[in-house]
């Protein structure tokens, strides 16, 4: 909630009254902040006011608070360098509790009324931080040093590793779930424009008006970019609303999406590059749109980059005392945001572009001195500030800057042609320093899309090479650093944006502002100081990771030559905000140690994202219940209605059993199993994956891909197979029904439908054009009810007239169409459990109905509902395998016992595979079944089989458990397992080793431990 | 777990209590139950095949890619280079598979009753569009994406089919039956701005 600030009664809590005169950094007029919004908030504990438009950094400067934050590695106090993306600096974690961001750059964080923000990395406050006292020993720990010292011996670093590991890092992660949602969004566009600045307004004005669908993002508060923070005219108009002006024109274009607040973060192959929304952290809290960020996926036809430059730092002695502060931030604080970042200001540069915050502070009523490093400044702000009479000290350098926890003076001295300091230094105070080494075009984007920079020695600066996608670039992150350029190249990049993708319609004209020349730069990396680098106080290269000039001489010296050598010794551009403003500086630095050009030392590769993104930006809607789909079958509310517990099996979710009050698993299934023994069970078999299989060569298909024979299955008969792959591994089992001379129905197993189709597809039509088969997925479909026991035909003839159910009429392994509880149905007699059994199928759309009734109809004869696990120990007292459970894929069909299932005169895939020597070797691991002395021990499944003794070190292996039950109906514990040689072992006693390291000895059996001959299913 | 209450209503079709957005504005969704629905496949350069689908159905084959062909009581939609979705009104299914056994006897082509293992999903109002970018990675735009056009797709993780319906902002989505909680689970979530109603 905001209010306006007067007029305004006096507040309860002290400390939090008199709003706009605790601003005592505010000028009185000017800036695009609303002056009538007056916001609360709280940094590090204490309240303060700030305007509506502000951001956190300008908030914070408004009302004179420059020490925000504490050096990473040396705890020396930090202040605010930029007022942008690239900040090194100023980190915050953001908000409390669930919500709360780590490390938030302050520049970029809109002020909203309530915000509640903490530095990052200080203990326990960053004036006052104990760790200071690192900066002390600075000189002991080098480049380098963490790693020699503590990593000499294993057990030193287990020591001073959770002391290292406490004292460093940055923010806090929310430790609990977050309570916002984020969305993601799909899109597409002829001409994407990446930057809202007078380049990227221009491209998306030329490109909008020939009628293209074109997106434009920039990733501040506000588009306008530099013209912002600048106090030019645009077309007449002062730049702000020259702004306002393309915005509305462009808001009137349908086909145009202007996308604020928004990161382009990832240009990736396929000119696919990637958007990051922020919306809600902007707004007051009962504001917020129900989505707080949103991803945009964006497919675009043509890219234009106009992303702007970042301004370097210079590199000088304690450069990172708080008052030093880029000098293009300096502008932005005083025109957009109208504070005065200091009282007495110095400005130190090596070009033109510097002297137009003398100029924006001159009009702020700052006194100002200007320290140019170049001989002979030229350029049109020198100039103008000149004639503003702004005092100017040409071929100087700062050399070091003095103070405690702030800015107090500087150190000025001459530095010759040659780079030689002239006479003693001049001390000037001041609590201010602007300063500017240069601009570094953001070509990040452009080298993600794969482009390679090239470098400019004129500006010393990467710029964009040839472009390796459909990407041009525009403005000054193509060197145009004069507003005149940048609106002319943006206005044709859009244009040609345009026609590229198609659209060729008139684009009006560009831009008009006035000319200006940029002037001359003078190459500084290092500012030489009295005492040499490597004595003199730290000159800070990278302020996010603590890397000075010392650090990167020392790393030359170590013999690093490869600037991503230096990086990784010394860290340098591994923070958060990976080197924005630092790398340039620190590769010249190592160039000009090594007496080599800076593209000679290598460029530093620019990966996705630019800018962090959000955990929650990334997972998007699809979490929890949303995080992979869930398949249910037709019949799934019945089983939620009685109870069941569910067991996923890839992504359907199946009744695993159904407790009654009281009972657990193992009550549970006893009771099921017993019951489908004794009388009858049903099971939801929908699952299974049914393929539809049609063609005159439909069974040759078959013979192909299964091991065993088709041909002669008659029409209405069912049969196994096992489906191999080219090794002659089992990978798939099932019952396959003919239900016509060229007309088959395929059962795969539940979690292999769509593998196999993919399969029986890739055979088709790659290797087997010619065969005239055309497969249907039909697994959705059908509803399929499995009856299991003595009395499920006594069940199924209640509701089933016209099928004759006499077994010689209706024999074991044949189907029927029938009709069940009115519906038209297929019932195959086919048996998982080795009990009689008929899976009855109906239309999914019928499914729940008939299940229902077969449930009614079975009562009498006490049927009862069974889940996946009921089914699985069935299953496995008659020694029936479960594909990806028994076998691993490395199991052949006569490693399971199952050669019988092998044809001999007919080619299959895998035949050739099980004629190999190792396929054919008698010691292969092979099935059988394992009974535990102890009839009450039920193994661990994937308990190793022991070769020989326990105790032996190492001990050979035989084998493991592949599924192990305790069986309801023998009363005794049974497993299956996978054993070398095992076939020819029968009845041998082996040990097999559980988890807690003891062994239990076991005899090795028949798989089929119930009803060998097989005469229930058949009777 | 899913919530249980909802996917009965999702299953069934039945209007959920989640509808209370402004109408114009809201996305309008609902479950078409019942159709008929017949996977045809056959050879599109045998001439027989293609007078025998045109006889039994009363309407040609659509044969280029990403189109959809509307009948009198049909919609056929290409799937594939011979693959089609026949779809026609409630409780056709039986009859529109007789005709089609009838008149591609003899031919090398199968027609497989798949009513029940999909529904069809009916999608209309002013945020059809940004609904649909929220999952499916196809351009919709009226430029790229108009009525007699259809593709298939994924919408989040469910594979589908879609198409649109007249120059309305309404679409039609093909879903596997076993995904429908899945979709109208996704269809909640990405509707919380826009609201939604039920209904088709």
């Amino acid at each position: 909630m905001s209010r306006t600030a007067a007029p305004k009664a006096n507040t309860s809590a002290a400390g939090e009254m008199t709003p706009t005169t605790s601003m005592s950094h505010r000028l009185p007029q000017g800036g695009l902040v609303q002056r009538d919004r007056v916001l609360d908030f709280r940094f590090n504990g204490r309240a303060y006011q700030g305007l509506r438009g502000d951001t956190l950094a300008s908030a914070l400067l408004a009302n004179g608070v420059h020490l925000v934050a504490r050096s990473f590695k040396y705890h020396r106090p930090r202040g605010i360098l930029s007022a942008g993306v690239e900040e090194p600096n100023a980190l915050v974690q953001l908000g409390e509790g669930a919500s709360t961001v780590p490390n938030a750059r302050m520049t970029e964080v809109p002020l909203v009324d309530g915000l509640v923000a903490t530095s990052v990395h200080a203990s326990p406050s960053v004036e006052f931080d104990l760790r200071a006292v690192n900066g002390w020993f600075s000189r002991l720990m080098p480049a380098g040093f963490y790693y020699k010292t503590f990593m000499a011996s294993q057990a030193a670093w287990h020591f001073f590793e959770k002391h290292i590991r406490r004292a460093s890092g940055w923010g806090e992660s929310p430790r609990e779930r977050d309570p916002d949602r984020y969305d993601k969004r799909f899109a597409h566009c002829d001409v994407l424009v990446a930057g809202g600045g007078v380049a990227g307004l221009s491209a998306a004005l030329a490109a909008g008006r020939t009628g293209a669908r074109v997106i434009v993002c920039d990733e501040q508060q506000a588009f306008g970019g530099w013209l912002l923070s600048s106090d030019e005219q645009v077309d007449g108009l002062a730049a702000a609303q020259w702004v306002e002006q393309v915005l509305d024109e462009l808001g009137r274009m349908p086909e145009v999406q202007v996308l604020a607040r928004t990161t382009a973060f990832g240009y990736h192959d396929h000119d696919f590059v990637t958007l990051a929304e922020r919306r809600a952290d902007h707004l007051p809290a009962g504001e917020r749109p129900v989505y707080r960020e949103r991803l945009w996926k964006v497919r675009a036809k043509q890219v234009v980059l106009a992303t702007g430059a970042h301004e370097r730092p210079l590199v000088f002695a304690d450069n990172d005392l708080p008052g030093v502060m880029l000098a293009g931030a300096v502008s932005t604080y005083v025109r957009r945001y109208a504070v005065v970042p200091g009282r007495k200001a110095v400005v130190f540069t090596n070009n033109d572009a510097a002297y137009d915050s003398a100029l924006a502070l001159h009009a702020a009523g700052v006194p100002v001195l200007v320290v140019d490093a170049r001989e002979q400044p030229q350029g049109a702000l020198s100039a103008r500030a000149r004639a503003a009479g702004i005092e100017l000290l040409p071929g100087g350098v700062v050399t070091e800057a003095r103070g405690g926890k702030h800015l107090r003076s500087v150190l000025i001295q001459r530095l010759d042609a040659q780079g030689r300091l002239g006479d003693a230094p001049r001390e000037v105070d001041c609590d201010l320093l602007a300063v500017s080494g240069g601009f570094s075009p953001v070509i990040h984007l452009h080298c993600q899309a794969g482009s390679k920079p090239v470098w400019s020695d004129e500006d010393a600066a990467f710029q964009p090479g040839a472009a390796a996608q459909s990407e041009r670039s525009a403005g000054a992150c193509r060197r145009r650093m004069d507003l005149c350029d940048a609106a002319r190249e943006g206005h044709a990049a859009g244009s040609a944006a345009a026609t590229a993708s198609g659209f060729d319609g008139a684009t009006g004209r560009a831009p008009a502002v006035a000319a200006m020349a940029v002037g001359t730069q003078r190459t500084l990396w290092l500012v030489p100081h009295r005492a040499g680098a490597a004595r003199a106080p730290k000159q800070f290269v990278d302020l996010q990771n603590d890397v000075a000039a010392s650090d990167l001489l020392l790393a030359v010296r170590e013999g690093f030559e490869s600037i991503e050598h230096v990086k990784r010794y010394t860290a340098m551009g591994f923070g958060t905000d990976q080197g924005k403003t630092g790398n340039i500086n620190g590769m010249g630095i190592v160039a000009q140690a090594l007496g080599k050009p800076v593209p000679q030392v290598g460029t530093t590769t620019f990966r996705p994202n630019y800018t962090p993104v959000s955990f929650g930006l990334v997972a998007g809607l699809e979490l929890g219940e949303g995080f992979d789909p869930v398949r249910t079958t037709a019949m799934h509310a019945w089983h939620v209605a009685h109870d069941a517990l569910f067991e996923d099996v890839g992504q359907w979710k199946r009744p695993w059993y159904y407790p009654r009050p009281g009972e657990d698993l193992h009550a549970a299934v006893g009771r099921e199993v017993l019951a489908v023994r004794n009388a009858v069970g049903m099971l939801d078999a929908s699952t299974l994956g049914k393929i539809d299989i049609q063609g005159p060569d439909a069974a040759t298909l078959l013979n192909w891909v299964y091991s065993n024979a088709w041909s002669k299955l008659e029409v209405g008969k069912c049969r196994y197979g096992l489906m191999l792959d080219e090794n002659g591994m089992v990978f798939d089992d099932g019952v396959t029904v003919r239900l016509s001379e060229n007309h088959f129905l395929m059962h795969t197993t539940t979690g292999g439908a769509a593998r196999v189709l993919a399969w029986l597809e890739r055979w088709l039509q790659t290797e087997w054009p010619h065969l005239k088969v055309y497969l249907t997925s039909v697994t959705d479909h059908w509803a399929t009810t499995a009856l299991a026991g003595p009395r499920s035909r006594d069940v199924l003839m209640k509701l089933c007239s016209d099928v004759d159910f006499d077994d010689a009429a209706f024999p074991f392994m044949s189907c029927r169409e029938a009709t069940v509880a009115g519906v038209k149905a297929r019932i195959m007699r086919i048996s998982f459990s080795g009990e009689r059994s008929y899976e009855v199928n109906v239309p999914a759309a019928d499914g729940a109905r008939v299940w229902g009734a077969i449930h009614e109809a079975g009562r009498a004869f006490g049927i009862t509902a069974y889940g996946t696990e009921t089914m699985h120990v069935l299953r496995a007292e008659k020694g029936y395998i479960i594909v990806g459970q028994d076998t691993d894929g490395s199991v052949t069909p006569v490693d399971l016992g199952m050669g019988g299932l092998v044809a001999k005169t007919k080619d299959f895939i895998g035949k050739r595979s099980l004629a190999r020597p190792d396929t054919s070797r008698s010691d292969r691991k092979q099935f059988v079944g394992l009974l535990t002395d102890d009839p009450g021990i039920v193994l661990p499944e994937g308990a190793q089989v022991l070769a020989g003794e326990p105790g032996a070190i190492p001990t050979p292996m035989a084998g493991h458990v592949t599924s192990s039950y305790a069986s309801p109906t023998l009363g005794r514990s049974i497993a299956l397992a996978l054993v070398k040689g095992g076939q020819g072992r029968m009845g041998e006693r082996v040990h097999v080793s559980t988890r807690d390291g003891r062994s239990v000895t076991a005899t090795i059996a028949n798989p089929v431990f119930y009803d060998p001959k097989s005469e229930r299913q058949h009777a | 777990m899913l919530d249980t209450a909802f996917l009965r209503s999702a299953l069934t079709g039945a209007p959920s209590s989640t509808g209370s957005a402004p109408a114009t504005r809201a996305l309008r969704a609902g479950w078409r139950e019942g159709l008929a629905l017949i996977n045809l496949r056959g050879d599109p350069a045998d001439a027989a095949f293609l007078d025998a689908a045109k006889q039994a159905l009363r309407v040609a084959l659509p044969l280029d890619a990403g189109t959809a062909r509307d009948g009198t009581a049909l919609r056929i939609v290409r799937v594939g280079p011979d693959d089609w979705f026949v779809i026609g009104g409630h409780g056709e299914a039986d009859a529109l598979m007789r005709r089609l056994r009838t008149g591609l006897a003899g031919l090398h082509a199968a027609a497989t009753d798949v009513s029940s293992g999909y529904t069809v999903l009916r999608l209309s109002g002013d945020p059809v569009r940004e609904v649909l970018a929220q999952g499916c990675p196809l351009d919709l735009h009226p430029r790229a994406f108009r009525a007699g056009q259809a593709a298939g797709s994924h919408w989040f993780r469910a594979s589908v089919w879609l198409w649109q319906l007249g120059d309305e902002p309404g679409f039609e989505l093909l879903v596997r039956r076993s995904f429908m909680g899945y979709v109208w689970l996704m269809l909640q979530q990405v509707s919380a701005e826009c609201g939604l109603t039920t209904g088709s």
